[in-house]
């Protein structure tokens, strides 16, 4: 579908045509990482490309397309690339439709399922949660929908991270101007107090979380990550390789319940490798259902 | 004070039916659009470019379309002759009934009925592309089955553009499909009125089909490949952000579509299709799809 040429505008007076390598470049990150960036982000991917370039001397495209594919270093360039892809890409309330389609039509869904068992029990796992905002975001979601759908319900998320270091710091659950994010000052307000000059999430919402060590290639899930509802695992997978990715959906797939939901990160996808689950489309976002028929949870 | 819906579906029915109720096509616009039904190979070049720039509007919309890179051009053209010679009859074809059809559409509705054109220009690119993905052998005829799919809508912003406002309005609140809050408030869904109108401005079996059938497609008969390339996209469309002017709270799974068994019958192609490939890329389509729309609904 691709036009094969963006430009900044359409007409006469446009600016200069990109790269064609820059497609390839593209198209090569999505067939190794499943993740995919738009005709109109290209001039930001060219922009990241040209500092890995001077990073590591290349001269031209092509060359650089070269070391994404096929050599030795090859899967070490991507993930640094990827870096730069994502660099800054943390935030509160980031990917707001996501968020909405959960609101609106995965949490009601579940909420609904007949084959629900008792208790009544909501878990979200944050896999990977690095310093903790979406793990946070989430349980500010499950608080604010816990008056009206979740109001019978016992809602918990649990947020793991193989490094402990992050995991300090998600604990502490303070953080700068968190509205600097797409987080309003009305939440802000609600979920959070004064530190100095920053701001520490409240303890009510720290109560909805525990966080854990857990290294998603290395580690067994435990007990606690059987009879999740919904996880959330965003710039992990597009660093590894095929074969430790069907590991952690593997683990995935055990983990969720049947008609269970994965949400990734911004573009990402399973491509590929979604075998023990099927797309989904949701109001200008995408997912993946576990289907009744995989494993049992627990299993 | 509104109609009920019964009443609504007579009078517009009757209005259809009507010779003089339905609204005249331009006078640009009716002798291009007919000339531009018929077969790419019974075209003449000339025939279309003295068509098209008989409107100077028309002309300057369709060279910003020409330039648009969602045409695939990148070496600007800056007449209608050499647009034609450069991207081709068919590609042309396309560009000018995109360029009619948002002539076609009322300005003094309270809603903004580019909304619709966007998400008519969008269902017709994404149209084309899935014909293509498929191995459909008419990947044109798919992207302007795309482009009129909703012809019915523009009948109801002419016809009873307050009934219609209410549906809209109803299918926002509510984040249903436009085609069934239309079913309850207008008695009819813009589907069927643009199967009447369709036929009578004979635009062809096939195009007949798709505008008639793409929000039922297990019950169509004829150009079923097509009409189910159409519905797909119209999901796809609806589902992304070139949807009718707000986002359907609901969950598909395109491949449990009733559209994507009828395609599979004849393009197995469509087992491997890369959907999130084609999902992100929808993105871009909306960023074109929005500026090509400040281009060309005011060109200079």
């Amino acid at each position: 579908m691709s036009a094969g040429v963006v430009t900044a505008a359409a007409g006469p007076g446009r600016a200069r045509a990109l790269d064609p390598q820059l497609f390839r470049i593209r198209d090569s990150i999505y067939q190794t990482t499943g993740m995919f960036q738009p005709d109109h982000t290209l001039r930001l991917l060219e922009e990241r490309v040209m500092r890995r370039m001077q990073a590591i001397q290349v001269r031209t495209l092509r060359e650089y397309r070269e070391q994404l594919s096929g050599s030795p270093t090859a899967p070490a360039e991507v993930a640094k690339l990827l870096q730069e892809i994502r660099a800054g890409s943390q935030g509160f309330f980031r990917h707001p439709e996501q968020l909405q389609a959960l609101r609106k039509i995965v949490l009601p869904r579940l909420v609904l399922d007949p084959s629900r068992k008792e208790p009544r029990t909501l878990r979200i796992w944050s896999a990977g949660c690095s310093t903790g905002e979406d793990a946070y975001t989430l349980a500010m979601v499950l608080m604010e929908e816990s008056a009206d759908r979740l109001k019978e319900f016992r809602c918990e998320v649990l947020a793991t991270d193989a490094d402990e270091a992050v995991l300090e710091r998600a604990r502490a659950g303070i953080y700068d101007d968190p509205s600097a994010s797409q987080l309003t000052p009305h939440l802000r307000e609600k979920y959070f107090t004064p530190l100095e000059d920053r701001w520490q999430v409240t303890s009510p919402v720290k109560a909805q979380i525990k966080f854990s060590q857990f290294h998603l290639l290395r580690d067994n899930p435990t007990e606690q990550m059987k009879g999740i509802d919904v996880i959330f695992c965003k710039d992990v997978l597009i660093y590894l390789d095929g074969l430790d990715k069907r590991r952690i959906l593997h683990h995935f797939s055990r983990s969720l319940l049947p008609h269970g939901y994965i949400f990734l990160g911004s573009g990402e996808s399973l491509h590929g490798i979604q075998e023990e689950f099927h797309l989904v489309h949701l109001p200008s976002t995408i997912a993946y259902v576990r289907p009744n028929s995989t494993l049992e949870a627990g299993n | 004070m509104l109609l009920t819906p019964s009443q609504t579906k007579e009078s517009l029915l009757r209005k259809l039916r009507g010779v003089n109720q339905v609204p005249d096509l331009p006078i640009v616009l009716e002798p291009l659009l007919t000339y531009l039904q018929q077969p790419v190979d019974s075209m003449q070049v000339a025939e279309v470019v003295r068509l098209i720039s008989r409107d100077k509007a028309l002309t300057a919309q369709c060279l910003h379309l020409a330039n648009s890179p969602l045409f695939g051009r990148w070496q600007p053209v800056d007449t209608v002759h050499g647009a034609v010679v450069a991207l081709g009859l068919r590609r042309m074809r396309e560009i000018a009934t995109s360029c009619c059809l948002l002539n076609l559409t009322p300005r003094a509705s309270k809603l903004d009925p580019v909304v619709f054109w966007e998400h008519a220009l969008g269902c017709a690119l994404v149209s084309r592309h899935l014909a293509r993905a498929v191995g459909f052998t008419d990947p044109e005829k798919a992207y302007l089955a795309g482009l009129l799919h909703d012809f019915g809508i523009l009948m109801h912003l002419w016809l009873v553009p307050r009934e219609f406002q209410e549906a809209w309005e109803k299918a926002r609140v509510a984040h249903i499909p436009l085609q069934d809050a239309e079913e309850e408030v207008l008695g009819v869904g813009h589907s069927e009125t643009g199967r009447m109108l369709a036929e009578r401005w004979r635009f062809g079996d096939p195009l007949v089909a798709a505008i008639g059938g793409h929000h039922d497609v297990a019950k169509v008969t004829a150009h079923r490949s097509l009409v189910a390339i159409v519905a797909l996209s119209d999901v796809l469309c609806r589902m992304g952000g070139l949807n009718h002017g707000y986002s359907e709270e609901r969950q598909v799974d395109m491949v449990e579509e009733p559209a994507f068994a009828v395609l599979s019958e004849e393009f197995p192609a469509i087992h491997t299709l890369d959907w999130e490939r084609l999902t992100f890329e929808l993105d871009t389509f909306v960023v074109e799809v929005h500026q090509l729309v400040n281009v060309v609904s005011c060109p200079k």
